[in-house]
């Protein structure tokens, strides 16, 4: 699995563990306010990333996301825009 | 622990949440374990189903109130509580409104909670602006929001029967830092310490107030406890981390006040008590006292004798041969526990969960009320396998960690020291004589006469509350009603005309067993009630409980009641208290439950070989 393709799918499986949704809803939905996206849990989910993945995010970065890939777009940028 | 261990326990969680079960002593024990924040957070979600009934769960409703935002608290809480073998109904208080939630005591909507939680930040004593030249007016601020938070605790201990549970709190290295004077900083320093001393300090105010040491354990935890992105956008001045430790910190306290805390510590001897494998090596050559490693297991000994001090009761479970065990307790220089330290002994090759069962027996205590300590991964996993019930102290790896493993759940925990606590150890070795001596009778109550037992009778006093409030929390076999009346309700009854609580101490020929039985009655004019009577499992089995309801009867009926009307309410677990109002002479009614005995004929059930003797102000009968 490349390292993109692992990035994502722990941002997928942190989202669908705080937001108690399928990682295919997720998917097939990315928008995370579609989901119950609220601050708290951005936050609990802020924390488990920057746990899981060994990143440290800007919040006001964080906060701009809206969809799933804008938060794998904080942890590689470089990579998701080669695959734009 | 590893991610596998961690998702399995979620799994087991999630079944048994899912079955409408609570979870089982082994997965208890696994979420008291849980130090990561993560996990013990996802845990406390899933926990959230359990149903209200909890089984074997001691229920107990906890209220939160915050000078910030709540956050992850309540599930960690949830967590820590479950694991102590309690199950919590928590009720988080709204957002801003912590001060004016205090004043009016509005914790819940169907009544008062039990305990109050309050999370509490450094917002609540600071303020916005103060001035780093001038730290003593910082310093007279401090002090003003001290005393207004003592008064909101004393204005909701009025209007409210809730113990309220407040903590220190770390300074904020934000504050400390900004005052570059050193001199300065340093009074800073102390004024907070102060103003921690003091937040400790309102316990002493009332016996429904209690506060946790924070700032200390998080000084002892190596967690993370502040992120400043949380704070400064959600308000959370604590890390997850930090507050699993607030939520195991207030776990002790409400296991202490639930009576769910151990009696027993049973020890292994070989890489436990001392280091090495005393078979192998002799006496002379385990490794105790003097330099590493030997003096870790000095300290552990050490330990576990200030614990003894306190009223543990010690057993030793060991897989050696007797007579080498006992010489090297009793001849080795740098031993600090002697023979006469252990109340029960099992000295042999036979499994350890059989042993340990057998001294319950002798000791007349349950295997739930006993922690295992063992360096033998075997030993502690054919225990679990077999008694599930017993909390497990791992003691394998660096010897250096013993007593922080020993001590670090807290499990001996206790509100108060009562002087019985104290004795117990030596009361449980009497007690074994005890049972040596009955063997050299014919019948039983041959032996009960030759006991020379004697029941002393007493009105509850301020000095004998706080051990009758323990007695109602920690006795499930002979509780009658299962009301728990807690230590301000005792009191609250004892100076209440209407009411009589009385204890009850026994003493026989082998010592004075204390206070172990405890009676809550209303004094009607006609009908004295008794809402709840209590008496330790140590006493049964000797009339002991006949004679309190005989001295009942006699009481009632001077004081002009022409009945004494008594409760049975089953809990599961006070089977061996069923009969027992018959047995004394009461007579079932159409009631649920309810018994009467007719004061107006016949004599009380106080058996012939007891002497009940009354204190305070009364007259002794026999």
């Amino acid at each position: 699995m490349s390292e993109l393709a692992a990035t994502r799918l722990a941002v997928l499986e942190t989202l669908g563990q705080v937001l108690e949704t399928p990682v295919d809803d997720l998917r097939a939905n990315p928008v995370l306010a579609a989901h119950a996206w609220d601050s708290l849990r951005s936050l609990e989910v802020l924390t488990l990333l920057e746990d899981r993945l060994g990143v440290d995010f800007d919040l006001r970065s964080f906060n701009a996301a809206r969809t799933v890939d804008d938060l794998v777009h904080l942890i590689i940028p470089g990579e998701l825009a080669a695959h734009h | 622990m590893t991610d596998t261990i961690e998702t399995d326990l979620l799994a087991l969680l999630r079944e048994a949440t899912g079955a409408g079960t609570p979870p089982g002593p082994a997965v208890r024990s696994e979420l008291l374990q849980l130090d990561d924040p993560k996990t013990a957070l996802r845990a406390g979600k899933i926990l959230e189903g359990l149903p209200p009934e909890g089984g074997e769960l001691r229920p107990v409703r906890v209220g939160i109130l915050a000078t910030c935002t709540i956050g992850s608290y309540p599930h960690l809480l949830r967590t820590a509580l479950v694991g102590t073998g309690a199950l919590p109904t928590l009720e988080p208080g709204t957002y801003g409104m912590f001060e004016i939630s205090l004043a009016t005591a509005a914790f819940a909507e169907n009544g008062d909670p039990d305990v109050v939680s309050c999370l509490l930040d450094e917002s609540y004593f600071l303020p916005e602006e103060w001035d780093a030249t001038d730290v003593p007016a910082l310093e007279e601020h401090l002090a003003t929001r001290l005393a207004d938070l003592r008064q909101l605790l004393r204005t909701s201990n009025e209007l409210s029967s809730a113990t309220l549970l407040v903590h220190t709190l770390p300074l904020p290295a934000r504050v400390g830092d900004s005052i570059i004077s050193r001199r300065a900083r340093t009074r800073l320093a102390q004024a907070w310490h102060r103003l921690n001393a003091d937040i400790l300090a309102l316990a002493d105010d009332s016996n429904r107030i209690e506060a946790v040491d924070l700032a200390g354990a998080l000084a002892e935890n190596a967690v993370r406890a502040r992120d400043d992105r949380l704070h400064a956008f959600g308000d959370l001045p604590y890390t997850d981390g930090a507050l699993l430790v607030l939520a195991h910190e207030v776990r002790r306290f409400v296991q202490a006040k639930l009576g769910l805390s151990r009696k027993v510590l049973a020890l292994d001897l070989d890489n436990t008590l001392w280091g090495g494998v005393l078979g192998e090596v002799g006496a002379e050559g385990v490794q105790l006292g003097g330099l590493y490693p030997g003096n870790c297991y000095q300290r552990l000994q050490r330990t576990v004798a200030r614990l003894r001090d306190q009223g543990v009761v010690l057993a030793l479970a060991s897989k050696n041969d007797a007579e080498p065990v006992e010489k090297a307790l009793t001849e080795h220089p740098e031993m600090l526990l002697r023979p006469e330290s252990f109340s029960a002994t099992a000295v042999n090759w036979r499994p350890k969960a059989g042993n340990l069962r057998a001294m319950a027996d002798s000791l007349d205590l349950a295997t739930g009320s006993f922690v295992f300590m063992d360096d033998s991964p075997f030993e502690r996993g054919q225990v679990a396998a077999e008694l599930p019930e017993v909390a497990l102290v791992p003691a394998d790896g660096d010897p250096a960690h013993l007593v922080r493993s020993l001590l670090r759940d807290g499990w001996f925990d206790v509100i108060e020291l009562t002087a019985t606590d104290r004795t117990r150890p030596e009361l449980y070795r009497t007690r074994a004589r005890r049972n040596e001596f009955s063997g050299g009778f014919g019948s039983s109550e041959e032996y009960l006469h030759a006991l020379g037992l004697e029941l002393t009778a007493a009105e509850a006093t301020a000095y004998s509350v706080p051990r009758i409030a323990q007695l109602a929390a920690r006795t499930n076999q002979f509780n009658l009603t299962g009301i728990r009346y807690d230590e301000p309700a005792t009191a609250a009854m004892s100076t209440d005309p209407a009411h009589l609580v009385a204890a009850f101490s026994v003493r026989d020929r082998f010592g004075d067993e204390g206070i172990t039985g405890a009676a809550w009655v209303e004094r009607g004019a006609d009908t004295w009630r008794v809402a709840n009577m209590v008496l330790s499992c140590r006493v049964l089995g000797r009339g002991v409980e006949l004679a309190i309801a005989g001295w009942l009867a006699d009481r009632a009926r001077t004081a002009g009641a022409a009945t004494l009307q008594g409760r049975f309410v089953p809990s599961g677990r006070n089977g061996v208290a069923g009969e027992f109002w018959t047995k004394a002479g009461f007579t079932p009614t159409e009631g649920d439950g309810v018994f009467e005995l007719d004061l107006t004929t016949g004599d009380g059930p106080t058996p012939a070989w007891i002497n009940v003797v009354e204190i305070e102000g009364s007259r002794a009968s026999s």
